[in-house]
């Protein structure tokens, strides 16, 4: 099946297009037509993955061109697709969790009258998804990368006739865009000092590059990174895109999309071997990003929005992993896919919720919802634990093996990493309780007009599968380190440091700071009444509920200035560069009229113009001549 | 000192001959034929068939000419492809203009019978009753043709004078003539006249200082002494300026232009049209014999000068044009502008300026002509229902392209002639006379004409928008009529044609152009 | 060998003529006339792209040379590389679905007669320019085609429509102009003789580096302002404002390319030291260019002027492309000449249709069409997103090859320009949000989506913009040679070490 693996990125691309262009007339079949699609790419995604297994372990790298697309000259990029360890664990995850969520936005998605297009989108979505980690080459990765930004933006704004929606998916798109100037001139780097931007070959050439060149490929790739995978300092927009459908904002937002940026630093790792600095510079934002995020998790009411306060850490996780290099390459691709199904698997239970109550997303006006939705606070419990990094749950084997890993090294950066890695898991539990007790437990906060109510089959059995994700993933992969022994391939074979700490010492930490998490977030959500409005707070909650004034300080940097500045321009083409024209212009017919003056229609000025003539020619040839 | 007589070839002066003729017997007719309207029919036949023949024997001359070319008259007259080429130009620019003379719409011409009396007096009212009408101008403008022709001959400095005034005193008769707003006619005529004589009177002190220093009258006798003096005199050059100021004044360069406006705007339309486009030929032709043949050796003397004058003349010609309001006034700037033009090709002191000179003025005369044509077309209208006056406020011209969709075009045409747009005829004249200036090194002066020719094109464009783009208000369909005289429509048509031609098939006149590029010293 | 260069320059004419010389009663077919004319102007123009050898794409083919006028030097000459061939087929493509996109312009025969006469015209001329094989010919298609674009303003625009015509005109003859002194330097300081204005002759001459240099600075001055280059760029905005939205298709997407068509194939080859001289200043006001077209574009309230202004910044880009003098980059800047045309050309035609649909081409009087119009709503977003040079269609490849290609030779002009990029998702997204989204507002409720005819219009394009993206070498291929033929006489292999250290 490997040499289908094109038909993963064909179907759904032309799934989407036939429901785009049929128009009304999908509206009858479109969805069906797309969840087919998707659960073709599952199909022959499976049936790659078999092959592969059954390959040696040197050979499980299949790439194939599939035709010439800029050719000739010194810049020549076929479309190629490569099939390797990394890839295909990216095309499982986006075919199963993408195809749950198709199934399950059928019912989601129901009363939509745009419902076809929706998934049209979504097929594009995971298209693009799959170009982006099975091309061959930087240039083809972008055309994914875009690809997904591009469905992202449509989805989020899928509802845009309201005003903030369509705000926040151009949001989105922009912030994103930031990123990917990133990708560009990594691009323009690598075509300059590695000769090409293919994978192939780019790699051969990197050992070559110096120093320099390659810490600024590698930044270059991290502010990439940063924008796709809402990491600091370009995560702002995380939060609005959650105005997106929620099936959207759980395999986007959630599981599949943010994580590219995670794909793409490991992807790159060749490039950051020789880069320390770079690799630096991406642990430090992925542990800056993970305290982030997991502060703003803290003081969230919106389920969504403290969902993805959730996502940006934990995607910190794995870019702090990522950053650790080939140590950690493997763990955070470990943690993307763990982390792909238990959070997928809570988002789509919160849409459930949400599906119950009408829509409502605010926490404080949930409660007690255990009993009256039992699939949804069961499948959800699941993922709960798993996020926590309870054993055996899958968030344990993936998260326990970054915190590890954080703590291997020499200087400051083991403590520094370690400790921060080690406190986010506190933090983790602190908030993921606070959301699932605010709204599984507790008393019954939600208005009369309200009859929550479990949703459709077709809704929780997708959650179901994903709830046995969540449970079980982490313990499959990590038996006998069998998925970082199948991504060595790619990774490089990973030589074992020793933490600072001893392993069970830090074991034993985390799960303190854990359950020290879940027991304060107890005390306050569950023995305490929780209040239906906002309490007063202290100024670090506050700070919190405002996504700790990103968008201020992105306002008071980048967007007042460059208002003011569009302003100053319009005002400044108009007036200085058109106003000179014009001013030419007017000028010239000015002095025409003062010239006009001197034709005063009498003959004695005429003849006393001429002798003025006269005597300058005069002057002219004599003084000339001498 | 002796003047010896000179031995006259007659053969090479026939065109000129012809046309002087035709004045003669123009003016017997006067006497002669009472009758107003076969006394105008005879004159416009004759004048109509002199001007032609002139031209068709300057070609039949081309042909059989010798060599290339030879003096006629002693050192006084030469005969060569130059001045050939020149002489045709001007006879098919007299028969253009002739033909304008002729025309007439609702039994009037655009000259008054009786210049002396009032206009709208009783004595102006009988003429008008009886069909008195004013036939000298044909043997008038005759006579100026035929001074122009040979003034492309000279090569002495007095005879030189003499044609001048030859040429110029039935002009200055032709531009008082006006049948409307006749005072404003008048005093065109009078102050030309004074100008002119004025002018005249520097280049008779220039031509004697000249004299003063060379001991010759003949171009070549001062070339030779030019070239034989190694001491540039004070006196040499400053008799070289002075005239120089004579023929500038007939080209109409800045600063003896002053008078172009007004007598453009002055003059009956068809004498504008005949003396912008003959006149500035004329001059032109004599300016590039002049300068080529007696002040070759003094032309890094004189560059300044014609620089000097080149630059104002262009830059002046543009900028004043912008905010004119009258139609032939802002046709006499723009004649300005093209005298500044011309200028920049003379300077270059080449051969190839021989060669553009002649196909500049034929383009530029054709488009005038044409041009002059359409302006007097259209016409005022009085309150009484009488055609008035050409109405020549630019304003009046609005909406024309809808109401005369074909003379608006033929205008336009003209318009963008006169800017030089390619494929008109002004295009390849621009093209040769600034290749001309370039290949000199003058590019500093073909920037700045590049730039006035860009400024220029403003005016023009600001007509053609009034034309096509502009609505007439409603009280124009009374007001200001579109005639449709057969003169003024054949002009225009010979205008526009080969306006077109020599914009899109230049090379067989070019070809021309380049053999006529000798003069004969 | 059959004449098509000629042919398809004198086709169009000939319809113009023929609408011109339509008696009154016979004027309302116009606009099958001009239709078919142009349409079958297109079908040859495909058999003669057919008839093209890619493998000799640097080669000028279908060359005809013909004496004019010997006595200054020019000739008819005409021959198309594989640049020249692409921009030929884009007019020809986008001259009917102009016709078509105006289709109901105009309620009176006369007017379409007129319109239509002058598109064809201007066809005609388009045509020639990209074919003319001498300084000459070139020179004068450069400028007489400046008469019909004059009327088409003029004539058939909105409230300021005279003021446009006159600055469009102003502006571009004073390039035009002072390119003239160029030209008949360059005659001056060539061969000479019947033939010393044919490119190929003209190539390689030995001038001095000052003559070399005015020359140049001459005929680049005439290209900067067609291409429009910061700060010679206002007239384009005023233009696009105030004509109609057909007229400002085919200025904008292929006629403001003479410019950057004439640096390639004029400036590079015959002036090669002095375009290594002038590089740096250039690549920095093209840079400008990308980013203050961009800022403006974002300021504008004038759906027509934003996009007039999307083009600045898009020019910019091209002109970096060709003056880092790098093979990928000046093939990037080529392909970009020919899917800026589709992609602005698109883009003007659909703004053309929310404004026939509104009355105004104010962003403020739209609002929430996504809903009403969700065809156009799609249509107008894909178009836009081409517009961003979204990866899948055609802009994304020549941009990425311009910025990736040029960064070798201009690091710091392509890093600034790199930040366009996020400046082009603000002015597209930003115009999308509010003319699509949020609330319907009031009067737009009953607004009828894309007819079948609309459909047709920007059909094509999409398709065209869709298939370059997917398979760019369909045009690469023929712009190879003529890229690194410009490339080779500007830096010839010893200078090229030089560069690139």
């Amino acid at each position: 099946m490997l040499h289908l693996s094109w038909l993963i990125i064909a179907v759904p691309l032309a799934s989407a297009a036939v429901i785009l262009l049929a128009g009304r007339a999908a509206r009858k079949w479109g969805h069906w037509l797309a969840v087919a699609a998707s659960a073709t790419t599952v199909i022959v995604g499976i049936g790659a993955f078999v092959q592969m297994l059954g390959l040696d372990r040197g050979d499980r790298a299949f790439h194939e061109t599939l035709f010439r697309w800029i050719p000739g000259g010194e810049l020549s990029v076929d479309a190629g697709i490569l099939v390797d360890p990394l890839s295909m664990s990216f095309v499982l995850l986006v075919s199963v969790v993408g195809t749950l969520i198709h199934v399950y936005s059928v019912a989601y998605m129901e009363h939509d009258p745009r419902r076809s297009t929706f998934f049209a989108y979504l097929n594009l979505f995971i298209a693009a998804m799959f170009l982006l980690v099975l091309a061959d080459s930087y240039l083809l990765l972008f055309v994914g990368w875009e690809g997904v930004g591009l469905a992202s933006y449509l989805l989020i704004g899928f509802w845009n006739q309201k005003s903030e929606f369509a705000t926040a998916a151009n949001k989105a798109f922009i912030v994103n865009r930031i990123g990917d100037m990133g990708l560009i001139l990594a691009m323009a780097l690598m075509f300059a000092h590695l000769g090409s931007v293919d994978f192939a070959h780019a790699f051969a050439a990197a050992p070559g590059a110096s120093t320099g060149v390659l810490t600024a490929i590698g930044l270059a790739l991290l502010l990439a990174a940063c924008g796709k995978s809402a990491q600091f300092p370009l995560q702002s927009w995380l939060g609005d895109a959650m105005a997106g459908p929620t099936p959207v904002s759980a395999l986007i937002h959630a599981a599949t999309m943010v994580t590219a940026g995670v794909y793409l630093v490991v992807r790159s790792g060749p490039i950051f071997a020789g880069a320390p600095n770079a690799l630096l510079a991406v642990a430090a934002v992925g542990a800056i990003t993970l305290v982030m995020g997991a502060i703003i998790g803290m003081a969230k009411d919106d389920i969504k929005k403290a969902l993805a306060a959730s996502t940006m850490s934990q995607i910190g996780y794995m870019m702090l992993a990522a950053g650790l290099g080939p140590v950690g390459y493997a763990f955070a691709i470990f943690h993307l896919l763990t982390h792909g199904f238990f959070k997928a698997g809570m988002f789509l239970g919160a849409g459930s919720v949400m599906h119950g109550m009408d829509d409502q997303v605010n926490m404080r006006r949930f409660g007690g919802l255990a009993t009256l939705m039992k699939f949804t606070w069961v499948t959800f419990g699941l993922g709960w634990l798993a996020i926590l990094g309870v054993p055996p749950f899958s968030g344990f084997w993936s998260k326990d093996k970054i915190i590890e890993a954080a703590f291997i090294g020499d200087g400051w950066k083991p403590w520094v990493f370690g400790l921060t890695a080690m406190l986010g898991a506190g933090l983790t539990a602190y908030y993921m309780s606070r959301l699932f007790f605010m709204t599984f437990y507790g008393g019954k906060r939600w208005t009369d007009d309200q009859h929550p109510h479990e949703s459709p089959l077709m809704m929780t059995v997708p959650m179901m599968i994903l709830a046995a994700g969540s449970a079980v993933l982490g313990l499959v992969l990590a038996r006998g380190n069998a998925f970082t022994a199948w991504l060595e391939p790619v990774t490089g074979t990973v030589a074992h440091g020793e933490p600072v700490l001893a392993v069970p010492l830090i074991m034993t930490l985390t799960l303190i700071l854990v359950a020290l998490g879940v027991a304060a977030a107890y005390f306050q959500y569950v023995s305490r009444p929780v209040p239906i409005t906002e309490p007063r707070a202290s100024v670090l909650t506050l700070a919190a509920r405002r996504d700790l004034f990103q968008d201020t300080v992105n306002g008071a940097l980048v967007q007042w200035p460059g208002e003011v500045l569009t302003r100053i321009a319009v005002y400044a083409d108009a007036a200085a560069i058109d106003g000179a024209v014009n001013k030419t212009a007017s000028g010239t017919a000015g002095l025409g009229e003062v010239v006009r003056k001197l034709q005063t229609g009498k003959v004695r000025s005429y003849a006393a113009t001429m002798l003025v003539g006269v005597v300058i020619l005069l002057a002219i040839v004599v003084k000339g001549g001498r | 000192m002796s003047v010896p007589s000179p031995v006259i070839l007659w053969g090479p002066l026939v065109p000129v001959l012809i046309v002087v003729g035709a004045a003669m017997v123009g003016i017997l007719v006067e006497a002669f034929i009472r009758q107003s309207a076969m006394r105008r029919l005879v004159q416009t036949v004759l004048a109509l068939a002199a001007t032609g023949a002139a031209m068709i024997v300057a070609f039949l001359q081309w042909a059989v000419l010798k060599g290339d070319g030879a003096r006629i008259a002693g050192n006084y007259l030469v005969s060569d492809r130059q001045s050939l080429a020149w002489q045709a130009i001007l006879a098919l620019f007299a028969l253009m203009g002739m033909l304008l003379f002729s025309s007439r719409t609702q039994g009037e011409d655009a000259f008054t019978p009786l210049a002396s009396v009032a206009p709208g007096s009783t004595e102006e009212a009988l003429a008008a009753k009886r069909g008195f009408a004013q036939t000298e101008i044909f043997p008038l403008g005759l006579f100026a043709a035929a001074g122009m022709m040979l003034f492309t001959m000279v090569s002495d400095t007095i005879v030189l004078f003499v044609v001048l005034e030859i040429l110029s005193l039935p002009l200055y008769l032709l531009v008082g003539l006006a049948r409307r707003r006749r005072l404003m006619s008048q005093e065109a005529a009078l102050k030309y006249f004074l100008m002119g004589a004025f002018a005249s009177a520097i280049y008779l002190f220039g031509a004697s200082l000249v004299f003063g220093y060379s001991a010759a009258t003949s171009y070549a006798g001062i070339a030779a002494s030019i070239a034989a003096g190694l001491d540039r005199q004070p006196m040499l050059l400053a008799g070289v300026a002075l005239m120089l100021v004579g023929l500038l004044f007939k080209l109409g360069a800045v600063p003896f232009h002053a008078w172009t406006p007004d007598v453009y705007q002055g003059a009956p339309t068809p004498v504008t049209a005949f003396m912008a486009a003959a006149t500035k030929a004329a001059a032109a032709a004599a300016l590039a014999r002049l300068l080529y043949l007696a002040l070759f050796g003094l032309a890094w003397e004189i560059a300044p000068v014609l620089w000097t004058v080149a630059i104002a003349t262009m830059l002046l010609g543009t900028v004043v044009a912008i905010v004119q309001t009258d139609v032939k006034r802002m046709l006499a700037y723009s004649s300005i502008a093209h005298a500044g033009f011309l200028l920049v090709a003379l300077t270059s002191f080449r051969g190839d300026a021989l060669a553009a000179v002649p196909f500049y003025m034929l383009a530029y005369g054709l488009a005038t002509l044409g041009a002059f044509a359409v302006v007097s077309q259209v016409r005022e209208r009085t309150p009484d229902g009488a055609l008035g006056a050409e109405a020549t406020r630019l304003g009046q011209w609005a909406g024309l392209g809808r109401r005369a969709p074909w003379l608006a075009a033929a205008m336009a045409l003209f318009l963008l002639s006169f800017a030089g747009i390619p494929l008109t005829a002004g295009f390849i004249g621009k093209f040769v006379a600034f290749r001309a200036a370039i290949d000199a090194g003058a590019w500093p002066l073909v920037l700045v004409a590049v730039l006035a020719s860009a400024a220029a094109a403003f005016f023009y464009v600001r007509l053609i928008v009034l034309m096509f783009l502009t609505p007439a208000p409603p009280e124009f369909d009374e007001s200001v009529e579109v005639t449709n005289a057969t003169g003024p429509w054949l002009v225009m048509l010979v205008a526009a044609a080969g306006t077109i031609l020599l914009g899109v098939l230049p090379s067989p006149v070019l070809e021309l152009a380049h053999q006529a590029a000798i003069l004969v010293p | 060998m059959f004449p098509f260069l000629t042919v398809l320059i004198v086709l169009p004419a000939v319809a113009a003529i023929v609408l011109r010389a339509l008696p009154a009663s016979a004027r309302h077919a116009s606009r099958p006339i001009a239709l078919g004319s142009a349409i079958a102007e297109l079908a040859l123009a495909v058999v003669m792209a057919v008839r093209f050898v890619p493998s000799a794409a640097g080669d000028h083919q279908f060359a005809q040379v013909h004496s004019w006028i010997p006595q200054i030097g020019a000739s008819w000459a005409v021959g198309v590389d594989g640049m020249g061939l692409l921009l030929i087929l884009l007019a020809v493509l986008l001259t009917p679905l102009v016709i078509l996109a105006g289709w109901k312009d105009d309620d009176d025969a006369d007017r379409q007669m007129k319109y239509l006469g002058l598109i064809l015209a201007l066809e005609s001329f388009m045509v020639l320019i990209f074919a003319a094989r001498d300084v000459f010919l070139f020179y004068v298609a450069f400028e007489a085609m400046l008469i019909p674009l004059y009327f088409l303003i003029g004539l058939f625009g909105g409230e300021q429509r005279r003021y446009a015509a006159v600055k469009f005109l102003v502006f571009s003859l004073v390039g035009g102009l002072v390119m003239l002194a160029g030209v008949i330097a360059l005659y001056g300081a060539g061969p000479g003789g019947s033939q010393g204005f044919l490119t190929d002759n003209l190539k390689g001459l030995s001038m001095s580096t000052t003559t070399e240099r005015l020359i140049f600075v001459a005929f680049f001055f005439a290209f900067a302002i067609k291409a429009p280059m910061v700060p010679l760029h206002t007239w384009l905005p005023t233009v696009a404002q105030t004509a109609r939205p057909g007229t400002t298709t085919l200025l904008v997407a292929v006629l403001d390319k003479v410019g950057t068509f004439g640096m390639i194939s004029l400036c590079l080859p015959l002036f090669p030291n002095a375009s290594r001289w002038a590089a740096p200043v250039i690549i920095s006001f093209a840079v400008a260019s990308v980013i203050y077209g961009a800022v403006l574009a974002i300021g504008q309230k004038d759906m027509l002027r934003l996009v007039a202004y999307t083009s600045v910044s898009h020019f910019g880009v091209m002109v970096l492309g060709i003056f880092a003098f790098r093979q990928t980059a000046l093939e990037g800047s080529a392909f970009y000449m020919l899917n800026h045309g589709l992609s602005t050309g698109a883009l003007f035609l659909v703004v053309g249709f929310l404004i026939k649909r509104r009355g105004s081409a104010q962003i403020a009087d739209f609002g929430g069409l996504q809903r009403v119009v969700p065809v156009l709503a799609g249509t107008f977003l894909i178009i836009g997103l081409s517009a961003l040079a979204l990866p899948g269609l055609s802009p994304f490849v020549s941009e990425i090859m311009v910025l990736v290609g040029a960064y070798p030779a201009a690091r710091a002009a392509v890093i600034v320009a790199i930040v366009g990029v996020v400046l082009a998702a603000l002015y597209i997204l930003l115009a999308y949000q509010k003319i699509f989204t949020g609330p319907v507002r009031k009067g737009l409720e009953k607004t009828p989506d894309l007819s079948l005819r609309e459909k047709l219009v920007t059909g094509p394009l999409i398709v065209a913009m869709v298939v370059l993206g997917f398979v760019p070498g369909v045009a690469l291929t023929v712009l190879r040679d003529p890229a690194a033929a410009a490339i080779t006489t500007t830096v010839p292999a010893n200078t090229a070490a030089e560069v690139s250290q």
